[in-house]
């Protein structure tokens, strides 16, 4: 299967208070059509680095990054970016801030809102869609965050640590509504973490960067079972060898 | 799979609203929180008025508040404050509006290009730093000691105000929300739409608050150099024939005039910020 986006020895370099710094190596890595990948790293090895490049939003690099087949040269509107923070924005109410892609696609309001509503009740948020973000708790904001992402209907999916700053157990149930959404609509996702638990219980393939300047060390298949429950996810078979597995390598990239 | 916090903190968590507020409990609220403002003033009114029964030497100086009143109905009954309440008002308005449109398009420009913003900035900061009630005279030369040389005046008062603060409001905004519309295919023009705006239109507000009073400060300054006319003047003369009650007369409208200004726009702001959490503490007192 051709990958969607594929990337060949992409280099990224930066300048900070007038040094180059090195945020990626050589970064070879293709992402299949509709697989859930995660990408995992000590902070700092440029994991957000990498999704910025795909979303053409820290652009130029080196190397090849192939979009469906052309290369990335300016912002890419076919992806959808789920930032760490929800940030949606405080001045749109939650149907607002759903809408809002659509809004500026050029969406007719009526159509616009008839689709909005129907995400906003798949992530059991009906009754707050005239709230504004400061009225709503961090994991419906992050509902929130999601859909709006999902309303254009993008390609690929990618999140940066999108589940770090909730609480373990609102951590969980998104998990477990992220993969009943990519189950239902066979979207790439491209997702960052820390969290290596995370990682296994969500994804297809498990990679594996080593710390500054970022680079794949490891590609890990989680031959896990679908559909998976990730309250359990630590009794699924298979899934401490491949935690240990993935763990010995992981250790020796973090220095504190 | 409901997210257990979602009803709870759905209304702020810490400063929780009363979740038991019956209109009639608001009213009463509302009015009770209405006299606890009053009421520091109204007793300094009390005391000042017999202070000056008691002591002629300090209605003298500083009048009464009761012939403040009289004088005040008195010029209003009269007709005689009218010229000088419309030449002060068409000054205030003209400067400040002209003031504020040049701030905010300057501060938008200026935060959004960063090369004009590098450029601008020093000559901005530098002028900003000249005491403008220093520039009045050189204003009644350039423009005669009608009401163009009080608007000049109220223009670079107001327009520095409004420029840094929208300037600092377009520096502020989370280049995420930028981002984020770009990757959902806004244009340039949308991006100020959908995200530059409404960010910073919360420092805008700012700047458009803290200009009304310069607006009258620059007004009366000018009036006092040179005119013949405006509430400026109506002090000014009052104080040639050493008639102190004229003098707060003329002040107190000023003083009511600003209060006014800054409940419309308050109440303006109030309604375009409706999405910040209130920031007042809720509960005090109640």
């Amino acid at each position: 299967m051709e990958p969607i986006i594929d990337l060949a020895h992409v280099t990224k370099t930066y300048r900070s208070k007038g040094k180059r710094v090195l945020a990626l190596k050589n970064v070879t890595l293709p992402v299949e059509k509709g697989s859930f990948t995660t990408i995992i790293g000590p902070s700092g090895c440029g994991k957000s680095t990498l999704l910025k490049i795909i979303a053409g939003i820290s652009l130029p690099y080196e190397g090849r990054l192939n979009y469906k087949g052309r290369e990335i040269a300016s912002i890419n509107s076919d992806v959808g970016f789920v930032t760490q923070d929800s940030n949606l924005f405080p001045w749109l109410t939650l149907s607002q801030n759903v809408e809002l892609a659509l809004k500026i696609r050029g969406v007719a309001k009526t159509e616009r809102a008839l689709v909005a509503q129907r995400l906003i009740d798949t992530m059991q948020l009906t009754g707050f869609e005239t709230h504004y973000p400061f009225e709503l708790s961090g994991g419906m904001q992050k509902r929130g965050s999601i859909i709006r992402t999902l309303i254009y209907d993008p390609d690929i999916i990618l999140m940066d640590e999108p589940f770090g700053p909730l609480d373990a157990q609102t951590r969980l149930v998104l998990q477990d509504e992220l993969l009943r959404i990519w189950d239902a609509n066979k979207k790439t996702i491209l997702f960052v973490t820390h969290d290596l638990t995370e990682a296994i219980a969500l994804s297809d393939k498990v990679v594996l960067f080593t710390g500054r300047p970022g680079t794949v060390k490891r590609i890990f298949d989680v031959p896990l079972r679908r559909p998976r429950n990730v309250f359990e996810i630590h009794n699924e078979k298979g899934f401490t060898d491949l935690y240990h597995e993935i763990w010995s390598e992981f250790k020796m990239e973090i220095t504190v | 799979m409901k997210d257990r916090t979602a009803t709870s903190s759905a209304s702020t968590g810490l400063a929780d609203k009363n979740p038991a507020e019956s209109p009639q409990r608001t009213f009463a609220l509302a009015s009770f929180r209405g006299l606890q403002v009053l009421l520091p003033g109204l007793c300094t009114l009390l005391l000042w008025e017999l202070a000056a029964w008691q002591w002629p030497s300090v209605a003298r100086l500083v009048s009464q508040p009761i012939e403040i009143g009289r004088g005040i109905v008195d010029v209003v009954t009269t007709g005689i404050i009218w010229q000088h309440f419309d030449a002060t008002i068409k000054e205030m308005a003209a400067g400040y509006v002209i003031g504020a449109v040049t701030g905010v398009a300057l501060g938008f420009l200026c935060g959004r290009i960063k090369w004009l913003g590098d450029i601008l900035n020093p000559y901005i900061t530098l002028f900003n730093g000249i005491p403008k009630v220093a520039l009045a005279p050189v204003f009644v030369i350039w423009f005669g000691i009608g009401l163009m040389s009080k608007i000049a005046i109220i223009i670079t008062m107001v327009f520095f105000v409004v420029f840094i603060n929208t300037f600092a409001g377009l520096r502020s905004v989370n280049e995420d929300y930028v981002a984020i519309v770009r990757i959902m295919g806004a244009s340039g023009w949308q991006v100020v739409r959908e995200v530059f705006l409404p960010a910073t239109l919360p420092f805008i507000m700012v700047g458009l608050r803290a200009g009304i009073p310069f607006s009258v400060i620059g007004a009366v300054v000018g009036e006092f150099i040179a005119s013949t006319k405006g509430l400026g003047f109506f002090i000014n003369y009052n104080q040639g024939t050493y008639d102190t009650n004229g003098i707060f007369v003329g002040v107190t409208i000023l003083a009511l005039l600003v209060v006014v200004l800054d409940g419309l726009l308050s109440l303006v702001e109030k309604r375009l910020l409706k999405w910040r959490p209130e920031v007042e503490a809720k509960n005090v007192g109640a």
